[in-house]
């Protein structure tokens, strides 16, 4: 719904070949020619080819059920400040693995249809001593649970959902950036001028998938909580080649970086993962994993920008610390 | 104090026919303040892509005018309050400046909130969907209750002023303006029970608008300080702000005052005594000003926590706000203290151009509170855009701003047309004023 | 001395031609070679609902460059014995992939131990090269059993192959995953391998969250198997921890919607204090109006 899917197949397509299996598996569901589709959404349909007992081909149409949560279609209005039952999103990023490819930024912006100018993920080069080594570190919404941009909303546009999301109702918003200015993590992002068009109409707008954007209003990530309903990871996590990111449910104690699946608390507990700034008392609902043993050099991710780009990492890098040379 | 002639014939010439002089003034006013509606059209229409905010520094002029309209308006209102329960007699010529000063700055300053938001369409969505919980919807109930209290104030104390315009015979100006003197003077003939009345009214209006001001702009605070950033989450940013409110506020009443002064010849209300007592009050709150401005920022430079000290290089850089920085510590501090503080340099004039440079430095003090803060997150910014790393004012801003100036000017300029600057019917009270005022009464009062 | 008549100069003529013959071979084949050598994965697809499909992969290029072969021709046989039959002929999606579902009751040929050999082939184009791959499947069933001893829970997985006449025979040494359904992909627990019973026995452990009611989803899986394909069975049993479903009102906090009392009842307590002075205060005015009437 939110994006062109067949380019980000061909995207994951060197992921798939080796993983198809996997893949192949989770979306094959049953030659149950009518499946119903209790959500009343608009079923999606695909064309199969099925060998029949007299050894002809037919192509046969029959109802994609990918659902994983019902109702599937994203709630409008009001019901989206209902939580999912039962869920309780988190994220887990490694940062031992990420090398700033900024695939999930790409990702995310052609699922949200955001400007290339427009970032929901940041990849940040964080160093946290003057000694230890740089390291590249994602940061998107963190969906606290106590969070102080929803504290600030003097119209209730940003809202807390019981299964850990963080959403902003664009319908609602009146533009103060209040909650801009009270995230410390920098998250939330304004449209400054008119986003670029939708599919998605304004009469089906849902906060879980953040479209069409209106100019004048506060935009941030959403945890793709409508690919959740479908059983399909954030585009930031589908996209990591790196597979740096962890996404799933707490209650289900699993997260899953779409090659692999591990429990939330073993991941947590062995690799010594914490949340940035815990001393904020903000609650985060995404975990790092410290940059130890680095798949990569910090340098690598250096490689593909340009010398400006380079540029801004420059305090980090020589430990110049925001002071100007 | 010496008996001075106050009658209202004195002051019936500055409200009969304005002269050429006061229309072009209003026009050029006028101007301004539609070019100032113009550019907020234009980033109605276009979106706030045409002010210089972006994504980090989210707020900009907007919020430092905001923040400093309405501390002047604090001043106005705590001086003219004060004067009225408190009974001081020196006090009584500069309260209708002062309570003009309050509202105009309320009037011009609250709107500049409503310009930081995105999509002023929605503006009614406060009210709709409002959340207690928000320093927000905090500011909006106390500047609007503040507002409606200050401007009952205003009209409590042209009351009698009104009712003397109308018994006054001479005066020669449009008749639709005798009726609306006729109809604001509610039948006030000066009667003792109306006297009692009146004087009830005042002081209650006088003794919960201090304590609303206060709340109002402390409030104001909150919209900084509840937010985790540093140089804003601090504890002592309430009476800070209300301080460096009281300090602006004071500073352009001297200012109003010598203007009036020198333009409607009112030598005989608006006197030494007045520059010299406003100058005294001046040092004193430079200097508590000083104290609060060094604990705020000793505490967090002593403790040296990486953020803020990233913040506090940037005061300390020339590249970057240590121009303005210096600015504001000369004329918010060292010059006042100077230049107020030594007899031979306290002249009216001084007076005047410190209090002015004091009002542009506690500008400025508001421009620093607001846009470094924001330039500096937890995270640091590591982003190409120049534009989205450092702020600059558009055109439209500083359309604004300009404006927003002209508009209060405007307020002054058409409301000393319709009653005297100086509140005749208090002044001459005060001068038979000769019981101290009751606070409370005791037992057998 | 260069002479036709000199044994050693035909000899040499000869080696010269043979050389240039050989490299103008070695040319032409270098220019068949233009074409792209294809690769072809066969797999197999035996899913929990009974879906079962034949999926082939055309891949070409390496590295970054690697990609799929669309539009290609595969002809699909089934080999039994030295007969072939021609199952279809489709072509390659976007991706270079053929995928063909087998209708359920569809048998393919198969020898008597239940075997049978798939084969494809790809005459490739201009572009690309042409291949071929085959593959065998066996039909596996895969049965879970749930046992509870002294509060330790065993599941029990039995495998057995199915021959042509029907008949069950347990397969030993077996690979299986198990793992349990989640939201977005299965969760391993553990690799099994069966015994020469054909059963594999895994202790579940007490801490797994389930659904609402403490349902899980124990999913079972045979991947890339020589003689089996990729095969998964699941199957649900009350184990797992129940979760709240319950959507629970969010407290009164100063990040829900709903403020709490306390805060309420003091911006009530201020603004009636102040509202109240004022109307008392213009209650004074009204009184005076009245006044002079």
């Amino acid at each position: 719904m939110k994006s062109n899917d067949h380019s980000a197949n061909r995207r994951n397509f060197l992921k798939s070949t080796f993983t198809l299996g996997a893949a192949a598996l989770a979306t094959g569901s049953g030659v149950v020619l009518a499946h119903n589709n209790e959500s009343g959404a608009t079923t999606k349909t695909e064309k199969i080819k099925v060998l029949t007992t007299e050894g002809k081909v037919i192509e046969i149409e029959r109802p994609v059920d990918n659902c994983k949560i019902n109702p599937c279609a994203p709630p409008i209005g009001n019901d989206a400040r209902q939580g999912i039952p039962g869920r309780s999103f988190v994220m887990v990023i490694d940062l031992a693995r990420c090398k700033n490819a900024r695939k999930c930024i790409e990702g995310c912006q052609e699922g949200h249809n955001l400007r290339p100018d427009q970032e929901w993920l940041k990849v940040y080069l964080m160093k946290d001593n003057p000694a230890s080594e740089p390291y590249w570190f994602p940061r998107q919404c963190f969906h606290c649970d106590n969070p102080p941009c929803v504290k600030v909303c003097p119209v209730g546009a940003t809202f807390k959902r019981q299964d850990n999301l963080v959403l902003v109702d664009d319908n609602r918003c009146i533009g103060c950036k209040f909650c801009v200015v009270a995230c410390p993590y920098s998250v939330r992002i304004f449209n400054w001028e008119e986003p670029p068009k939708s599919d998605v109409s304004l009469e089906e707008y849902s906060p879980e998938v953040s479209l069409p954007a209106q100019v004048g209003t506060v935009s941030k990530c959403d945890f793709c909580a409508d690919r959740s309903r479908e059983g399909k990871l954030p585009y930031c996590a589908s996209s990591c080649p790196m597979g740096a990111m962890y996404f799933g449910d707490r209650n289900e104690d699993a997260v899953s970086n779409g090659t692999e699946t591990v429990r939330f608390t073993q991941l947590v507990k062995d690799r010594a993962g914490y949340r940035y700034r815990e001393e904020l008392g903000t609650k985060p609902n995404v975990w790092y994993l410290p940059p130890v043993n680095k798949m990569f050099d910090y340098e690598s991710g250096l490689g593909d920008l340009s010398e400006e780009k380079q540029k801004v990492y420059d305090d980090i890098r020589y430990n110049t610390n925001g002071k100007h040379k | 104090m010496n008996t001075i002639d106050i009658s209202i014939k004195n002051f019936a010439n500055s409200l009969e026919k304005p002269s050429n002089r006061w229309y072009a003034m209003v026009f050029l006013l006028a101007i301004v303040a539609l070019f100032g509606m113009y550019a907020l059209v234009r980033q109605f229409l276009d979106g706030q892509i045409i002010t210089g905010m972006r994504d980090n520094a989210v707020w900009g002029i907007y919020t430092a005018n905001f923040v400093f309209f309405m501390g002047l308006s604090y001043a106005g209102a705590l001086i003219s309050c004060a004067g009225q329960l408190l009974r001081i007699k020196w006090i009584k010529p500069l309260m209708r400046m002062a309570e003009l000063l309050t509202v105009s700055s309320l009037i011009v300053g609250a709107p500049f909130i409503l310009f930081c938001l995105g999509r002023l369409d929605r503006i009614h969505f406060l009210f709709l969907h409002g959340r207690i919980q928000s320093p927000i919807t905090w500011d909006v109930i106390a500047i609007s209750t503040d507002l409606v209290f200050c401007i009952a104030f205003l009209y409590f104390t042209h009351i009698r002023d009104f009712a003397k315009l109308r018994d006054y015979p001479d005066l020669k100006v449009a008749n639709w303006r005798k009726k609306m003197y006729k109809i604001l003077a509610l039948g006030y003939k000066g009667t003792d029970e109306q006297k009692k009345y009146l004087h009830q009214a005042h002081d209650i209006m006088a003794a919960i608008i201090i304590p609303t001001a206060i709340i109002a702009y402390s409030l104001l605070s909150l919209l900084f300080s509840m937010s985790l950033r540093p140089g804003w989450h601090s504890t002592i940013f309430s009476p800070y702000f209300v301080v460096t409110a009281g300090y602006s506020g004071l500073a352009l009443l001297v200012v109003i005052m010598w203007i009036y002064r020198k333009n409607r010849k009112l030598e005989a209300y608006i006197t030494n005594l007045h520059f010299n007592y406003l100058a005294f009050g001046l040092v004193l709150l430079s200097f508590i000003y000083a104290y609060f401005t060094f604990s705020e920022y000793l505490t967090d430079w002593y403790n040296q926590t990486k953020t803020f000290n990233m913040l506090l290089d940037k005061f300390f850089d020339f590249n970057q706000y240590a121009g303005l920085s210096v600015f504001h510590i000369v004329f918010a501090f060292i010059v006042p203290v100077i230049v107020l503080g030594f007899p031979w340099l306290r002249t009216i004039n001084n007076v005047t151009l410190v209090s002015l440079f004091i009002v542009i430095a506690l500008w400025v003090k508001r421009y620093l509170i607001v846009v470094p803060t924001l330039e500096t997150p937890y995270i640091p910014i590591q982003d190409v855009r120049s534009d989205f790393v450092h702020y600059s004012v558009s055109w439209v801003e500083w359309a604004l701003s300009f404006s927003g100036i002209a508009v209060m000017i405007l307020i002054f300029t058409v409301a000393s047309k319709i009653a005297p600057i100086i509140p005749v019917s208090e002044v001459e009270d005060a001068q038979n004023l000769e019981k101290p005022m009751i606070l409370f009464k005791t037992k057998g009062d | 001395m260069f002479s036709l008549k000199n044994i050693y100069t035909w000899i040499s003529l000869i080696l010269l031609f043979g050389t240039v013959f050989i490299s103008a071979n070695q040319l032409s084949a270098n220019s068949a070679a233009k074409q792209e050598r294809v690769r072809m994965k066969l797999y197999y697809f035996k899913t929990d609902a009974g879906d079962r499909k034949i999926q082939i992969g055309l891949t070409a290029g390496s590295g970054k460059n690697m990609h799929g072969v669309k539009n290609g021709k595969v002809m699909l046989t089934s080999q039994l014995n030295d007969s072939t039959v021609t199952l279809a002929t489709l072509e390659t999606d976007t991706l270079g992939f053929v995928t063909l579902f087998l209708s359920p009751d569809l048998k393919l040929p198969m020898d008597e131990d239940g075997k049978s050999i798939i084969a494809a082939n790809y005459d490739g184009d201009d572009i690309y090269a042409s291949a071929s791959g085959d593959m065998e499947i066996s039909d596996i069933d895969l049965e879970f059993t749930f046992e509870e001893e002294d509060s330790v829970k065993y599941l029990n997985i039995l495998a057995n192959r199915i021959d042509g006449e029907g008949n069950k025979i347990p397969v030993e040494g077996l690979d299986i995953n198990i793992g349990v359904q989640r939201l977005y992909s299965v969760l391993p627990i553990e690799k099994v391998e069966t015994d020469e019973d054909g059963s594999a026995v895994l202790e579940i452990s007490n801490d797994l969250p389930g659904d609402a009611v403490g349902l899980l989803t124990f999913v079972a899986r045979i991947e890339d198997n020589d003689d089996f394909g990729n095969v998964t069975k699941s199957a649900s049993h009350e184990w797992g921890t129940p979760v709240s479903y319950e959507i629970k009102p969010l407290p009164r906090q100063l990040w829900t919607d709903e403020a709490p009392i306390w805060m309420i009842a003091s911006v009530c307590i201020i603004l009636m204090g102040a509202w109240y002075h004022f109307f008392l205060s213009i209650s004074k005015l009204i009184k005076l109006k009245k006044l002079s009437d």
